[in-house]
């Protein structure tokens, strides 16, 4: 099956730019999987690049529950569906979560960088539970190579494309 | 008979022309308060800066926005209120000084007075030296040096006899030394301290803070009551030596004690403001213009007058050249132009 | 870990809220009040933050109480910083600075210099107002007039956390502006620094970066500066009383030359030169001019600047340096003076030589009084490098501004 040349074109724009967008916002999550079975935990990876003091706030859609994470107690606090945390020179966060039943949405993150005096949104991720019980793991924590989430959210393509445009409208200046 | 009831029916007008203009003044130096309130580089509404006054009389009842409570209070008030204040005592000085030398072209600085008083601020400002420490150094000197020529010119007037041309030839002697020790102390001082003299005799509301209104406010407490429990004396001075101490009137001691009160006045103003000129010398004119002679309500009249020329010229040194502050000494130097002009215009013969 | 934990710590944060709303004149976050901002109170501080501002927490931390939390973690590891002024005064900061008012020109430059963020300067003198060249950036900015006629009211308005006075230079006006300022408003920062002269400079610019959080920035500029002074001191220092140049310094105005204080005889004197007509106690003294040909100086130097309004920053006008000296040339006996028949008479703007820029004219002297102990100087370069390395104005020496001439 052959990708008619527009396509290519697009992804090829998308593959220079990607770098682009992910320097707009300093988190970027991937998750352990994207269709977790009935009660499975999996795993949540927050990638932190260019900020050294700040907090990301993470939202779980419904059903989903917040299990453990790997930064230490005092820079955590979760509450209901919403998990903080306070990033200070860390480069990565995981975190577990488990799945309910069924059920699907977004898992949603605002970021703040402290020093950087600036905020924006991370990435939606969307998972869905597919109804499969799942056996029982032994906790996670061991680094789970990032399936294809970024392409999952159409906001991101668009984002891109802003990036694109925005680079090569400056890119007389110099 | 009719003679009589024309000249009382006459008296009564010229009392009612008086009450009028007395009433007048202190309704245009009310409206004029109000106005130069308002008046600053900070931008708020005439609602805000009267808010801000009441938030500061009735604290509970009102509140201020922002930082007009603050800026009114600290930067706008007590200087609005000091220049009605010293420009009431300086024309009050000034015209004791025209009564008493019999000269309607004296002012308060007429027997050197401002000439000493630049001195002790030069003194202060270029040798550091003083009788007071601190932030009182310059107005401590100034006051002390104007009160030091006072001194001399009533030491040289026993010396020769106390009377009207005596009194100004010293004080034009007084006037000359004193320039000539700050001209050398300015020549000799370095250009910081060279600008700074030259500042100060430029006169300025700018300094003005709660306590300086105060004193001032005080000592013409003080003394305006008795000047105008004198007020009689004076206009038996007026009519010359020898009429004065026919009535009864103790020509010399008066003479002296009102020279010593005007130069007290004086003295206590511009050591706080560095010496502005014209208000003692044009307001009394005015008043003189407007309600005649009688020192009884001319005291009174030409200190409302005076408070209301320096007032007018505060503002006006304010906005001109918004942001920027002109010293106000400069915008009453203007003053004296037409005033002038209008002298030498409306010249009677003697 | 377990919810139990997470429980206690909100519990924890809820306690710790109102415990830190009172401490209003302290680190944002630090609880305990020790003046020691932990990396534990922060966190607790930061998660604070984002449960008020995320998840409906109940917590009084704004957005810039958390910005300046991790700015003193960041910059001065958690604890106030104690600042010590040049007129003595120590004031201790307990958050970054956000809101600059200078009142001095050369304060101004050392904090460019030091790659403070100039949106953060909220208000500027007028002087530097005017500078259209030299500040491009402040031209937006509001003026609050100068040191002899200041413009409270708009100082005030601004709320700035810090004010920037001289500290001692026109000192007494300079106290009263603090005073009326700290009376009026207890928060505001006065901070009195004269960054002009040569034995204090080095130490105000350390200060003044420990207190913008720019330390190693300070370090570069200030090793930047004391390389070319030292510099000069050195090669000045092994000079023989003998072998010192006499030199003629003009001031702007005809026949008026500098002494005792000025700054201008102290940079003479710093480059190796002698000036024989700073005696007495005036700074500016007018000179008999019989006196300059009987002393026949050895170099002459002429200052452009405020009084002689050509050059400097705001124009190119080679010309114009050269008629001043053409013309000082033509004065009547001066033909025979060492200087004019060496051809040792320079023109030198004020803005390299007074101010905070005084290295770079001092370089200039050092050079024209010792062409030889001081080959390898280059004044040029160095100014150069300073508006491009340090100040980041886009000014080309080769083609803008006059400064010097020959």
């Amino acid at each position: 099956m052959s990708l008619p040349a527009n396509h290519l074109l697009c992804i090829a724009l998308l593959l220079m730019v990607v770098p682009a967008a992910a320097c707009a916002s300093p988190v970027t999550r991937s998750l352990s999987t994207a269709e977790p079975g009935a009660g499975e935990v999996f795993t949540v990876l927050l990638s932190i690049e260019g900020m050294t003091l700040g907090g990301v706030v993470e939202t779980l859609p419904a059903g989903y529950a917040f299990v453990a994470t790997d930064l230490a107690d005092d820079r955590v606090l979760a509450r209901g569906q919403q998990v903080a945390f306070a990033v200070m020179n860390d480069s990565r966060i995981t975190y577990q979560v488990r799945a309910p039943a069924s059920g699907s949405g977004d898992i949603t993150g605002r970021w703040e960088d402290f020093l950087g005096e600036s905020d924006g949104q991370v990435a939606a991720s969307h998972v869905a539970a597919d109804g499969i019980e799942a056996p029982v793991e032994s906790g996670g924590g061991d680094p789970v190579p990032p399936a294809a989430q970024e392409t999952g959210s159409p906001f991101a393509v668009l984002a891109a494309v802003a990036a694109l445009l925005l680079a090569s409208g400056r890119g007389g200046r110099r | 008979m009719e003679q009589n009831v024309i000249i009382q029916k006459g008296y009564s007008r010229l009392k009612k022309t008086r009450a009028l203009f007395i009433g007048g003044l202190l309704a245009a130096l009310v409206i004029l308060i109000g106005l130069a309130v308002t008046l600053g580089s900070a931008d708020f509404t005439v609602g805000e800066s009267y808010l801000a006054i009441l938030a500061g009389l009735f604290p509970g009842t009102f509140t201020a926005p922002g930082m007009a409570g603050i800026i009114v209070w600290d930067y706008r008030l007590h200087r609005v209120l000091f220049a009605v204040v010293a420009g009431f005592g300086l024309a009050v000085a000034g015209c004791v000084m025209q009564g008493i030398l019999r000269n309607p072209l004296a002012s308060p600085f007429t027997l050197g007075i401002a000439s000493a008083a630049t001195t002790g601020a030069s003194i202060a400002i270029v040798l550091g030296a003083g009788v007071a420490g601190g932030e009182f150094l310059v107005i401590g000197n100034a006051f002390l040096f104007a009160l030091l020529a006072a001194l001399a010119i009533y030491g040289m007037a026993r010396y020769r006899g106390i009377g009207s041309e005596t009194m100004v030839l010293a004080g034009i002697a007084v006037m000359y030394l004193f320039s000539a020790v700050t001209s050398l102390l300015q020549y000799v001082g370095s250009a910081e301290e060279l600008r700074a003299v030259v500042f100060w005799t430029f006169g300025s509301v700018d300094k003005s803070t709660w306590p300086k209104l105060a004193i001032v406010s005080l000592v013409l407490a003080c003394t305006i009551p008795y000047l105008l429990y004198r007020a009689w004396d004076l206009n038996a001075l007026a009519e010359g030596d020898e009429v004065a101490a026919s009535l009864g009137v103790p020509v010399e001691r008066s003479m002296m004690v009102m020279m010593m009160i005007a130069s007290l006045i004086t003295a206590v103003i511009i050591c706080f403001t560095g010496t502005i000129g014209f208000i003692g010398l044009v307001a009394p004119h005015i008043t003189r213009m407007a309600i005649g002679g009688d020192f009884r309500t001319l005291l009174p009249a030409s200190g409302l007058v005076g408070a209301l020329l320096l007032l007018s010229a505060d503002s006006i040194a304010r906005s001109v050249l918004a942001p920027q502050v002109l010293p106000v000494g400069i915008v009453t130097a203007f003053l004296g132009v037409p005033f002038f002009i209008y002298l030498f215009l409306h010249r009677r013969s003697a | 870990m377990n919810r139990r934990c997470l429980l206690a710590l909100a519990l924890l944060l809820i306690v710790a809220v109102p415990a830190s709303a009172s401490a209003m004149d302290g680190t944002p976050g630090d609880v305990d009040g020790d003046r020691v901002l932990t990396s534990a109170e922060y966190a607790s501080a930061a998660l604070t933050y984002l449960d008020a501002a995320y998840m409906g927490g109940a917590g009084d931390l704004t957005r810039t109480d958390i910005r300046d939390a991790a700015w003193v973690s960041a910059h001065w590891d958690g604890r106030p910083c104690e600042i010590t002024d040049s007129s003595g005064r120590t004031t201790t900061l307990y958050r970054p600075l956000r809101r600059v008012v200078t009142f001095s020109g050369e304060s101004l430059e050392t904090l460019r210099s030091l790659g403070f963020d100039m949106e953060k300067v909220v208000a500027v003198d007028k002087y530097s107002h005017g500078k259209k060249t030299f500040f491009p950036e402040c031209q937006g900015k509001a003026n609050v007039g100068s040191i002899w006629s200041p413009d409270m009211e708009q100082v005030l308005i601004l709320r700035p956390d810090a004010v920037f006075l001289y500290a001692t230079i026109s000192t007494a006006t300079c106290d009263d502006i603090q005073k009326r300022l700290e009376a009026s408003s207890p928060g505001i920062r006065v901070f009195r620094f004269d960054c002009f002269k040569p034995a204090t400079y080095p130490g105000e610019i350390r200060t003044i970066a420990s207190a913008v959080g720019q330390k190693e920035r300070g370090e570069e500029f200030a090793a930047f500066y004391e390389s070319t002074m030292n510099r000069i001191r050195d090669g000045a220092a092994g000079i023989p009383d003998d072998e010192r140049v006499r030199v003629y310094f003009e001031y702007w105005f005809d026949y008026t030359t500098v002494a005792a204080g000025a700054g201008y005889n102290e940079k003479t004197r710093l480059a190796g030169g002698v000036n024989p007509f700073a005696t007495g106690t005036a700074e500016y003294p007018v000179v008999d001019p019989e006196a300059i040909i009987v002393t026949d100086p050895e170099v002459v130097v002429k200052l452009a600047g405020q009084g002689l309004a050509v050059g400097g920053y705001a124009g190119h006008d080679i010309a114009a340096f050269d008629a001043i000296r053409a013309g000082m040339l033509e004065r009547p006996g001066w033909s025979s003076i060492s200087a004019v028949k060496d051809d040792r008479v320079y023109v030198i703007h004020s803005d390299i030589l007074g101010g905070a820029q005084h290295f770079i004219g001092t370089a200039y002297l050092a050079k024209w009084f010792y062409p030889d102990r001081f080959a390898d100087l280059d004044p040029h370069a160095v100014h150069q490098r300073y508006l491009t390395g340090f100040q980041g104005i886009d000014f080309d020496l080769a083609s803008e501004g006059t400064f010097v001439y020959p």
